[in-house]
């Protein structure tokens, strides 16, 4: 037999730009998400609230308008929004955030999949980018999509005077999904590469997101109300100050927005570089 | 107590539309055995099916007379070493062992010194404290090891116990898989690495595709594919010669090549008539025979052959060469009853 | 010399060695590790909060971080940890055929595993409680004696709660291993907290509630007032039954399952 050696010849085709990685990341992330259970069922769960909430608010505006209360019903387009993002921030984003996000690395180290990737030209920032996107968009999705439908709901149900503040309320509803999705996803996602251990990680999230709201709610109460500044620490009690204060809900805490905003943007920020760091220090062969 | 055997009467294991194990049937007697087939021929299914992890979807397995599944009088005569490489890695080989000896019955200081023997048996006296997670691969496979024997079972069932291993390690995990055939063992040993069957054993167990295409001595299974063309190589001084005197002696030879100067290979479905001619020339001293050898003799002739035509004939209902083979091999095996099955 | 394998061990020596295996597996790994950071963020969270704030009222201090803080975080939280991976992360990592293949009863097996996520949720929930007890009193030594009673029912609650939720995540466990922690996480978020926190008899389907009632707890949660009161035998009856039932219900699903050993 004789062997005809061709020799080594290169692609000589046409190649998609480097860029484009972070695309080909977020697919394949959003695929990889919807694989989860969790996801799915957080996905469910999340047509739940704004569906109860549209009836509430449809109800509520129908009844007023038979007694002659018009007015009395006119904020309840915002408070059914601000109500709905915190069922949906301790149920479904939670959930996402645990099914998506805390496993993501976690998931690639335990397989040895870095071998795949960068083996790639695919850089560990672009990489990152892929991870933390595929969570923002589910979870963007999930919060933007439910509020729109109760936006929708008040404006058809609004008196005439009232249907442009309702509409109005597309503005915070597309604030704070993009805050939530900006926020969540790179935190959740750098948990996700503390550990090789998805147990582990998940386990750690769901810590962080549950102890401390709930060492803040009892320094909260024991102080009765004077001492909030613990929901400083806590992912929900960030949100919660920042939804309260785009949907003009008034409360008693002397907690403000510009004391939440800051600590939101930072720890996104030290997430995003944390799990970068992080990824710097993967070998691909392990 | 009954004698440690594996006995496995018309079972099959399917997943879903999967089927893995079809319709096997074979007698397994003390000593070692190897469980030969190719990736995802139904060789780990079959003996996580006798480890009683799994219980058949037809038929049925016993080991040592019962059936293995959650039955602790069976499972305490049972050491398997799965082929996942899998173990907990935040223990140390000593506490693993040591764990699963107590957990097959003994007390813990019994449990400590016997799971201390068996890492020693295999090499590992020296990693023994260590975390598990931090061992070679080739460590692992021999911790692995080690709890499958560590309460001395009389059935060993070994799936690829030699996978990453070097070849100190190879020797010594052969040599302890001989020891325990020899102690009186029923050791089942799955592998698709067959010079290492070979080196250990003569009684092989083939699986392919789900099913038992043959079984029992490695140069009887050959004999009884009497339909299958055999290759005779002869090197002597002058092999054109010698061919032109077979030819003309023997019917049976269909193909004849020259691999070398000095060699002659004959493709005959009546070796034996080839063999008797050579013979015949030889003590004639008409040529100087060096050597005659048959090929297809080795394992990995026979294996190839048979799990070719098992894939060839899957499905066409033209399988009645495999299953003779197959009738005919268990026939040496298996009790009488169950060969006419 | 032909091998002589020992007899089957008896049920008892089984669940020893089970629960033996196990508890040194905890030990060594991170989740009690984080187990004991969340304990002590809520005990010292409380501590501080008490000095810094000259608290008047020590007992009303101790039974609102009870509620807000064993009741409602580390009762749940600590059994999840130790029970909700106990059958299903030894199928994850493909290490369960090593306890599968033992002649040690499949009965014992579920059992030790359930036992060990019991005894460390209850130590450290205890440990806790103590500590907690101690913390708070410690400038008023009549009423650390006086208030033994009512934290001694506390630890009665506790312990009823790490029973029943570590038998709810066991029995999930052993269930759906391949979402076992997705499958406790709702079962302890919508039954046993949301449902917790319903009016009239709904939050009877919840173990945390009847948990509380035994602690002494007040009702939490919405239109409490609706919430027909219940003797607390009746409570630790119930809770002992559905406790009993989650158990054997892992139990079986362990003895009869064959944990996807088919797929690769």
């Amino acid at each position: 037999m004789t062997i005809r050696d061709l020799g080594y010849k290169p692609y000589e085709g046409a190649r998609l730009p480097p860029s484009n990685n972070v695309w080909v990341m977020l697919r394949q992330g959003l695929s990889r998400a919807w694989g989860s259970w969790m996801v799915k069922i957080a996905i469910f769960l999340a047509i739940l609230p704004p569906l109860i909430a549209c009836l509430v608010v449809a109800g509520w505006r129908y009844f007023a308008a038979q007694m002659g209360h018009a007015d009395e019903a006119a904020d309840i387009g915002s408070t059914a929004l601000r109500e709905m993002f915190r069922y949906e921030t301790w149920f479904v984003v939670s959930l996402v955030t645990l099914g998506a996000g805390a496993a993501a690395i976690a998931e690639d180290l335990t397989f040895k999949a870095f071998q795949f990737y960068l083996a790639k030209p695919v850089t560990r920032l672009q990489y990152l980018a892929g991870r933390i996107a595929a969570v923002a968009i589910i979870l963007f999705a999930i919060t933007f999509l439910g509020g729109l439908l109760i936006v929708v709901i008040a404006t058809v149900t609004a008196t005439p005077d009232q249907r442009v503040a309702d509409l109005g309320l597309v503005a915070p509803t597309l604030a704070y999904s993009i805050i939530l999705a900006l926020f969540m996803a790179p935190a959740s996602v750098a948990v996700s590469s503390l550990s090789p251990s998805r147990a582990l990680t998940m386990s750690a999230w769901a810590l962080l997101f549950v102890v401390p709201h709930v060492i803040a709610s009892i320094v909260d109460t024991i102080s009765h109300g004077s001492f909030p500044w613990l929901y400083l620490t806590s992912f929900t009690g960030l949100l919660a100050t920042i939804a309260d204060a785009l949907f003009k809900v008034e409360g008693e805490s002397a907690l403000r927005w510009y004391h939440a905003a800051p600590i939101l943007f930072g720890l996104a920020l030290l997430g995003v570089y944390g799990a970068h760091h992080r990824l710097e220090r993967v070998e691909v062969i392990q | 107590m009954s004698a440690p055997s594996i006995k496995a009467v018309r079972a099959s294991k399917w997943y879903g539309k999967v089927t893995a194990l079809q319709d096997v049937s074979l007698h397994c007697t003390p000593g070692v055995w190897g469980l030969l087939g190719p990736n995802g021929s139904g060789k780990t299914t079959f003996l996580r099916l006798a480890a009683g992890l799994l219980t058949p979807s037809v038929g049925e397995i016993k080991v040592a007379d019962e059936a293995p599944f959650a039955n602790p009088n069976v499972l305490r005569r049972i050491g398997l070493c799965p082929e996942a490489d899998a173990l907990y890695d935040d223990m140390t080989g000593l506490d693993f062992v040591a764990s699963m000896a107590e957990l097959s019955g003994f007390a813990p200081r019994e449990a400590r010194d016997r799971a201390a023997k068996a890492l020693t048996d295999f090499g590992l006296e020296h990693a023994m404290d260590r975390a598990m997670g931090g061992y070679s691969r080739g460590m692992r496979q021999r911790a692995k090891l080690a709890q499958s024997v560590v309460h001395d079972p009389d059935v060993l069932l070994l799936d690829e116990p030699l996978t990453g291993t070097d070849p100190t390690s190879r020797h010594v995990i052969l040599d302890q898989v001989r020891r325990r055939g020899e102690e009186g063992a029923v050791v089942l040993f799955s592998t698709h690495v067959l010079h290492e069957v070979e080196a250990l054993t003569e009684q092989v167990l083939l699986i392919a595709r789900g099913q038992l295409v043959a079984s029992g001595n490695v140069h009887e299974i050959r004999d009884l594919l009497s339909e299958h063309p055999h290759h005779v190589r002869v090197e002597c001084d002058r092999p054109r010669e010698l061919a032109t005197r077979v030819l003309g002696a023997s019917a049976g030879v269909s193909t004849v090549t020259f691999p070398s100067s000095t060699e002659v290979e004959f493709l005959s479905s009546d070796p034996d008539d080839v063999y008797a001619t050579v013979a015949r020339e030889a003590l004639a001293g008409s040529f100087e025979i060096r050597s005659l050898t048959s090929p297809d003799a080795t394992l990995e002739a026979l294996f190839h052959y048979l799990v070719e035509r098992s894939a060839n004939m899957a499905g066409t209902g033209a399988d009645a060469g495999v299953g003779r083979a197959k009738a005919i091999a268990t026939q040496k095996t298996a009790p009488r009853e169950e060969a006419h099955r | 010399m032909s091998p002589k394998p020992p007899p089957a061990p008896d049920f008892a020596t089984g669940l020893v060695a089970v629960t033996r295996l196990s508890s040194k597996r905890l030990l060594r790994s991170r989740k009690l590790r984080l187990a004991i950071a969340s304990l002590v963020l809520v005990v010292g969270a409380t501590l501080v909060a008490r000095y810094a704030m000259d608290v008047d009222e020590p007992a009303a201090l101790m039974r609102d971080a009870a509620r807000l803080g064993f009741f409602g975080l580390l009762g749940y939280l600590l059994p999840f940890l130790f029970s909700s991976g106990s059958i299903a992360e030894e199928v994850e990592t493909r290490t369960l055929p090593y306890l599968l293949m033992r002649p040690t009863s499949r009965f014992a097996l579920a059992l030790g595993k359930y036992l060990t996520g019991v005894l460390f949720s209850f130590g450290l929930l205890t440990v806790g409680i103590l500590v907690l007890h101690v913390g708070v009193y410690a400038t008023t030594p009549s009423a650390m004696i006086d208030e033994l009673g009512s934290t001694g029912r506390l630890v009665g609650g506790l312990a009823l709660l790490a029973l029943a939720e570590s038998a709810i995540c066991l029995f999930w466990s052993a269930l759906i291993s391949e979402a076992s922690g997705l499958m406790s996480t709702l079962h302890l978020g919508a039954i046993e907290f949301a449902l917790g926190m319903m009016p009239f008899s709904i939050r009877f389907v919840s173990m945390n509630y009847w948990a509380t009632q035994v602690a002494g707890l007040p009702k939490g949660g919405f239109l409490a007032d609706t919430v027909p009161d219940v003797e607390s035998w009746i409570a630790i009856v119930v809770v002992a039954v559905v406790t009993t039932a989650f158990v054997l219900g892992g139990m079986l699903v362990v003895r009869m399952s064959q944990f996807g050993f088919g797929k690769a």
